[in-house]
C-alpha cells in the first residue's frame, strides 16, 4: 500500500539526492585550487614541475613548510598583520560606534550637515584617493609606520552608517528610562546601547578585520620597511626577489590563508549574519 | 535665529576642544610613529660618525651586503653604520626621494644608475667629494670610463659605482654538451650572428626535446632589457646623449624586433615560463640578469653564464649598475659626511664578496683580482664591463621605470606577435615621444 | 529631542517650584545629556577629515599642479593634467579594461551566486559545508589568491592545461587573460554575494511557497514567480556593490599578471598607481583619479535614482 505522502517523500528524497550531487560536484570544483596548492606544498621542490602531474606521490614531505617557516619572514608578517588588523578593527569599531551613536541619539551643531558629509563619504572609492592620500600621509610623516598603515583604514563612513541604522532601531524608551535613573549619556551608551548591539558590533568588527587583513594596496604603498610588511605584502613581494619555488610559494600561501579560515570555521554564524547586516545596511 | 546672532553665540566648547584634543592626540601618535620607524631624525641627533645606509638588497645579495658591513664595522669601530634594507623597486625610490626632498635623508643610499638622470641630482642627491674618495685611495682611473661618465652629471660625481649587473646568457652544460656546443674548457662556443645562434638553439632542442630558450617575452621589463642589449649590438642609440631627442634607427630596431618575435613564433622560447624551473628541469638556455646565478647554484645545476652572444654586428650586453649615492641632507658635512665617504670607498674596494652574489664588481682592481678570476661562473661574464649597454640617459629610464612599462609593453607586443615588428617600432617611437614630452616630474635637479 | 518621557519627581534639592518648571528641569536635563554629542562624533570626524576629506580636497589641488611624489619643484598648471588625461590613450585603454572587466564579472557573479545560493538553500543537510566551500575563497588575501591562480594557469606545469591536455594561453593572450582574471575573481569573490542571496532566500516566508504549491505551481514556476521577485532588491544591491568594487579592481590583476600581456588587462587603478608611484606624478595620477571618481559617483547616483523610482512605483 502506498500513500500519497510516501510518493512525495520519495520524490523529495530523489530531489535531495540530485541537488546534493550537484552541490558536491560544485563544492569539489570550488575546492580544487586549495587542494592543488596543498598537494604542491607537500612535494619536493624538484617534483613540482614534473610531468605528468600527480596529486599524491610517495615522497611527499614537509620540507617546503620547514623552509618557509625557518628562512622566510612569515612569522614576522603574521605578527604585523595581527597588530595592524587588530589596531584597525578596535579603532574603527570604537570610533564608528561613538560617531554612529552621536548621530543617532545626540544633538549638536551642524549635525545634519556633518551626517550628510559622512554619508557622502561612503561613495568615495578608497583606491581612487590613494595618490593624494599618500602625499598627505607623507606630509604627516607617517610613511613606513604602523600608524600610517592603520589610521587611513579607520576612516570608515560605511561602518558608521551601519551602526547608525542599528542604534536608531533601539527603542528610545530604554535610554530614557536610564536617563531618569540618573545615568549620563556615557553610561547609557556603555551600559544600555552597546550590550544591545553586540551582533552588529560583531558584524562590523569581523568585516573590518577581514578587510584590513586582506588589504594589499595601501600597506604595499605606504611601507617600504620589510619589517613592517603584512602577510599579503610580504607574500606578494618575496617572489620578485627570489626565483619562483612553487612548493614554498604554495605552503606560504596556505599558511597565510589559515588564520582567517580558522576564524571562519569558529565564527561562521556571526560572519554569515555579518554579511546579511552589511549587505542590507548597504541598501 | 538670524545668521548674525548664530554666529555671535559661543561655539559649543566641548566639541571644539574635543576636536583640538583629537588633533593633538594624532600629532602625538604621528611623533610616536616616526620615531618608531627608521627615523632619520635620530641620525641628526646622534654622534658625528653615525651614518645611515639605505639599500634595496632584499634578495640573495642582501646577505653578502650585511656580511660586508659587519667587516666594515670591525675595521672602523669609530664609525657606526645603521643599515636598513627596504622593499625593492618603486617603493624604495619613492622613499629615498621623499627623504631627499625633506633634506633629512640617510647619509648613504643605493640607486640604479639608469635612474640617476631622473633623480634630480643636485636637489635630491648631493655630489660626492672626489677629494675624500682619493684620500681613501679610490680614483676615477679605477673605473670603466663609460660607467664613471654616466654617474657624472655637469662635472659632478653623483654615484660611486659598486657593480654592474648585466643581462646574461645562461647555458645548461647537460643540454649543450651532446649538441656539441661546448669547447674544451666546458664553455659555450662563440655564437656569432642570428643564424648561428638559432642553429645552436635548434641543436639543443633536438637534445632536450623541449623549447631550447628560457626568455619571458611577456614581461615588458625583460623585453626592454633584451632590446637595449641587442639594439646596441647594431651600433645604434635610442636617445641622444642629452636624452632629449630620439635617435632610434627604425630599420635596425625592426630587425631586432623581428628577431625577438621569431624566438616566440618559432617556439624557441615559451613566454610565461618560470626561468629557474625551466633551466633546472633540463632546459637549454636562459636570457636573464646575472642574479639567477645564485638560484642555479643553489639548485646544484652544472651551468655557465656569459654576456649576450654577438648577434647584430658588435658586442654589447645590456647592464644596469648599483651606484652608492649621497641623498640630499641639509648641511651635509663634518664627520658623518667623511664617514659616509669612507664607507662607500671601502665597499667598492671590498666588493669581492659582493661579486660572490653574482654582480660584476665596478672597481677595476677587484675585477682583476685573481680571487675574482677564479670565481665560476662570475668571471665568465666579467667582459660585460667593457661592452655594457646602459639605459638611455633620460629621467624616465632605469630599473623599474616608466620606460620599462611604457616602451617595454610595445616591445612585448611585437615579440608576442600581436603586432608586426614595423608596427612595434612605430609604437615605441610614439611611446618615447610621449615620455620626452612629459615634464621630468622632479624637475631639473641642478639649479643653474 | 522630539519625544520626552513623562516627568517623574526629581530630587527635592534640585526641584524648582511649579509644575512647568519641573517639566523644564527634566527636559533640560535630557537636553544636557543629549547635547554636545560632538564628543561622540569628534574622533571619527578627525580621522575622517584627515584621511578622506583632506585627500579628496588636496587631490583636487594636486591635480591642478605638476605635483610630484617628493613634493619639490611643484608648478601650477591649471587644467593641463586633465587635458593630458583626456588625450591619453593609455588612460582610455586602461579605463576600457576596467569597464570590460566590470561588464563581464557583474552578470556572472549575480547568476553564479544566485545559483549556488538556491542550491545550498534547498539541500537539507550540511548547510555549514556549502557555506564553507563557496565562501572560503572570499577570505583569502589577494596575494594568496593570486599565487594559487598563477600556479593553476601556468602554461607548462599548471593543473588546468595538464587536465585539459591543451595549451590554453590563459595569461598569454589579451582576451584569454581578461577571461582568466574574471574566472579567478568569480571564484574568489562570489561567496559574498552567495551569502547575501542565502540570507535573502531564508527570509522568504514558507507559506508563500506552500500556497503556490496548493495552487498547483511547479518548482520552476514557484521560483520564477516567488523567489526571483523576492530577491529583486538584493539583486539590485549585489549589482551595485559589484560594479563599484569592479571599477576599483587592482589587486588580483596586478598580482597575477601585472596587467599584462601588453597591458591588455591593466585596470585604470593600476595606471593611476603607475603614474603616481613609478612615474612620481602625483598630480597627473590625481587628475585621472578624479575622472574615475566622477564615473563612480555617477553609477552610485544612478542606483539611488533607480531605487527611488522603484519605491515610488511600489507605493
Amino acid at each position: 500500500m502506498s500513500s500519497p505522502g510516501f510518493a512525495v517523500k520519495v520524490r523529495r528524497n530523489a530531489g535531495q539526492i540530485v541537488l546534493t550531487s550537484i552541490g558536491t560536484l560544485l563544492a569539489a570544483l570550488w575546492l580544487v585550487p586549495f587542494a592543488w596548492a596543498l598537494s604542491t606544498s607537500f612535494k619536493p621542490e624538484g617534483d613540482t614541475q614534473k610531468l605528468p602531474l600527480s596529486w599524491i606521490q610517495s615522497n611527499m614531505n614537509l620540507d617546503a613548510y620547514r623552509s618557509v617557516l625557518s628562512t622566510g619572514n612569515l612569522p614576522k608578517w603574521l605578527l604585523n598583520s595581527v597588530i595592524i588588523s587588530t589596531g584597525v578593527t578596535v579603532l574603527t569599531v570604537v570610533v564608528s560606534a561613538l560617531a554612529a551613536y552621536g548621530f543617532a541619539r545626540t544633538n549638536f551643531r551642524f549635525k545634519r550637515a556633518l551626517f550628510g558629509l559622512t554619508l557622502a563619504g561612503i561613495m568615495v572609492p578608497g583606491t581612487v584617493i590613494t595618490a593624494p592620500l599618500f602625499a598627505n600621509v607623507r606630509t604627516m610623516g607617517l610613511v613606513d609606520t604602523y600608524w600610517g598603515v592603520i589610521l587611513p583604514q579607520v576612516s570608515a563612513p560605511a561602518m558608521v552608517f551601519i551602526l547608525f541604522k542599528f542604534f536608531q532601531g533601539i527603542p528610545r524608551e530604554l535610554e530614557e528610562a536610564a536617563t531618569i535613573d540618573g545615568a549620563g549619556r556615557w553610561r547609557i551608551f556603555l551600559q544600555v546601547v552597546l550590550p544591545l548591539s553586540r551582533p552588529v558590533l560583531a558584524a562590523v568588527s569581523i568585516f573590518t578585520f577581514i578587510g584590513s587583513w586582506n588589504n594589499f594596496m595601501w600597506p604595499y604603498l605606504v611601507t617600504t620597511d620589510p619589517d613592517l610588511a603584512t602577510l599579503p605584502v610580504g607574500l606578494a613581494t618575496v617572489q620578485s626577489s627570489f626565483g619562483i619555488r612553487w612548493a614554498q610559494l604554495m605552503s606560504g600561501a596556505l599558511l597565510a590563508a589559515l588564520p582567517l579560515l580558522i576564524v571562519f570555521v569558529f565564527f561562521q554564524r556571526q560572519i554569515v549574519r555579518g554579511v546579511a547586516h552589511t549587505g542590507i545596511a548597504g541598501q | 535665529m538670524s545668521r548674525m546672532s548664530q554666529r555671535s553665540l559661543p561655539p559649543p566648547g566641548p566639541s571644539r576642544r574635543g576636536l583640538l584634543r583629537g588633533v593633538a592626540g594624532l600629532g602625538a601618535l604621528a611623533a610616536l610613529g616616526s620615531t618608531a620607524a627608521c627615523g632619520s631624525a635620530a641620525s641628526l641627533a646622534g654622534g658625528e660618525n653615525r651614518i645611515q645606509f639605505w639599500n634595496l638588497f632584499s634578495g640573495g645579495d642582501g646577505a653578502n651586503m650585511r656580511g660586508m658591513l659587519d667587516r666594515f664595522r670591525a675595521e672602523f669601530p669609530g664609525i657606526q653604520v645603521e643599515d636598513t634594507t627596504l622593499a625593492w623597486g618603486d617603493r624604495y625610490y619613492t622613499k629615498l626621494a621623499m627623504a631627499g626632498a625633506g633634506g633629512r635623508a640617510p647619509e648613504v643610499g643605493v640607486l640604479h644608475l639608469g635612474r640617476l638622470a631622473g633623480f634630480a641630482p643636485g636637489r635630491l642627491l648631493d655630489p660626492i667629494d672626489t677629494g675624500l674618495l682619493a684620500e681613501q685611495g679610490v680614483r676615477q682611473e679605477d673605473f670603466n670610463a663609460t660607467l664613471w661618465d654616466r654617474a657624472t652629471i655637469d662635472g659632478q660625481l653623483y654615484g660611486l659605482p659598486l657593480d654592474i649587473h648585466p643581462s646574461t646568457f645562461y647555458y645548461n652544460r647537460a643540454a649543450c654538451e651532446p649538441a656539441g656546443l661546448l669547447d674544451g674548457d666546458g664553455r659555450l662556443v662563440e655564437l656569432t650572428g642570428t643564424e648561428a645562434f638559432l642553429d645552436a638553439l635548434d641543436a639543443v632542442r633536438e637534445v632536450i626535446g623541449q623549447s631550447p630558450l628560457g626568455w619571458n617575452a611577456l614581461m615588458p621589463g625583460e623585453c626592454w632589457w633584451t632590446f637595449v642589449g641587442l639594439y646596441a649590438q647594431t651600433g645604434g642609440t635610442i636617445l641622444s646623449d642629452d636624452g632629449a631627442e630620439i635617435t632610434l634607427d627604425d630599420d635596425r630596431a625592426e630587425e631586432v624586433l623581428a628577431f625577438m618575435a621569431r624566438l616566440v613564433a618559432e617556439e624557441y622560447a615559451v613566454p610565461g615560463q618560470d626561468l629557474v624551473g625551466y633551466l633546472v628541469n633540463g632546459g637549454g638556455f636562459v636570457l636573464f640578469g646575472n642574479w639567477l646565478v645564485v638560484d642555479f647554484q643553489m639548485a646544484g645545476l652544472d651551468f655557465g653564464a656569459r654576456p649576450y652572444p654577438t648577434l647584430f654586428g658588435q658586442p654589447a650586453t645590456q647592464a644596469e649598475s648599483h651606484i652608492l649615492v649621497l641623498p640630499h641632507q641639509e648641511g651635509r658635512g663634518g664627520g658623518a659626511n667623511e664617514a659616509a665617504h669612507t664607507l662607500i670607498s671601502w665597499l667598492v674596494k671590498n666588493s669581492l664578496s659582493w661579486a660572490e652574489a653574482s654582480h660584476v664588481p665596478a672597481y677595476l682592481p677587484v675585477l682583476q683580482d685573481p680571487e675574482y678570476l677564479a670565481m665560476e661562473p662570475q668571471s665568465e661574464y666579467r667582459g660585460a664591463m667593457d661592452i655594457a649597454a646602459f639605459d638611455p640617459p633620460a629621467w624616465f629610464c632605469g630599473t623599474s621605470s616608466r620606460v620599462q612599462a611604457d616602451v617595454g609593453v610595445y616591445l612585448s607586443a611585437a615579440a608576442m606577435g600581436s603586432v608586426t615588428p614595423a608596427e612595434g617600432v612605430a609604437n615605441i617611437r610614439s611611446a618615447l615621444r610621449d615620455l620626452l614630452d612629459t615634464r621630468n616630474p622632479f624637475g631639473e635637479g641642478i639649479s643653474s | 529631542m522630539t519625544t520626552i518621557a513623562p516627568a517623574t519627581p526629581a530630587s527635592s534639592a534640585t526641584r524648582p517650584a511649579g509644575e512647568r518648571a519641573a517639566g523644564d528641569g527634566v527636559r533640560a536635563r535630557l537636553g544636557r545629556v543629549f547635547q554636545h554629542g560632538g564628543w561622540f562624533v569628534a574622533p571619527f570626524l578627525v580621522v575622517y577629515a584627515l584621511f578622506l576629506i583632506w585627500p579628496l580636497v588636496s587631490g583636487l589641488w594636486y591635480s591642478l599642479n605638476e605635483t610630484n611624489l617628493a613634493g619639490i619643484n611643484t608648478e601650477f598648471i591649471g587644467l593641463d593634467n586633465y587635458r593630458e588625461a583626456l588625450g591619453d590613450d593609455q588612460m582610455w585603454d586602461s579605463l576600457g579594461n576596467t569597464l570590460r572587466f566590470t561588464a563581464m564579472i557583474t552578470p556572472l557573479i549575480v547568476i553564479v551566486a544566485f545559483g549556488l545560493a538556491l542550491l545550498a538553500h534547498n539541500i537539507k543537510h550540511g548547510k555549514w559545508f556549502w557555506r564553507l566551500a563557496f565562501f572560503a575563497p572570499f577570505l583569502l588575501p589577494s596575494a594568496v589568491m593570486a599565487e594559487l591562480w598563477r600556479w593553476l594557469y601556468e602554461p607548462d606545469f599548471g593543473l588546468l592545461n595538464n587536465t585539459l591536455n591543451e595549451r590554453v594561453p590563459w595569461l598569454l593572450e589579451g582576451d584569454w587573460a581578461m577571461f582568466s582574471m574574471v574566472l579567478a575573481t568569480l571564484w574568489w569573490t562570489v561567496g559574498f554575494s552567495f551569502l547575501l542571496y542565502l540570507a535573502a532566500l531564508q527570509s522568504i516566508p514558507d507559506h508563500l511557497y506552500e500556497a503556490a504549491a496548493l495552487d498547483g505551481a511547479g518548482p520552476f514556476k514557484r521560483m520564477w514567480h516567488i523567489t526571483v521577485p523576492m530577491v529583486r532588491n538584493i539583486t539590485g544591491l549585489i549589482v551595485v556593490l559589484q560594479i563599484l568594487a569592479s571599477l576599483q579592481v587592482f589587486d588580483q590583476i596586478f598580482l597575477i599578471n601585472e596587467g599584462g600581456p601588453n597591458n591588455e588587462t591593466r585596470p585604470v587603478v593600476q595606471y593611476i598607481i603607475q603614474q603616481g608611484f613609478t612615474g612620481y606624478r602625483i598630480g597627473y595620477a590625481s587628475a585621472i583619479s578624479y575622472i574615475v571618481f566622477v564615473l563612480i559617483v555617477a553609477v552610485t547616483l544612478l542606483r539611488l535614482w533607480m531605487v527611488r523610482n522603484r519605491s515610488e512605483e511600489n507605493s
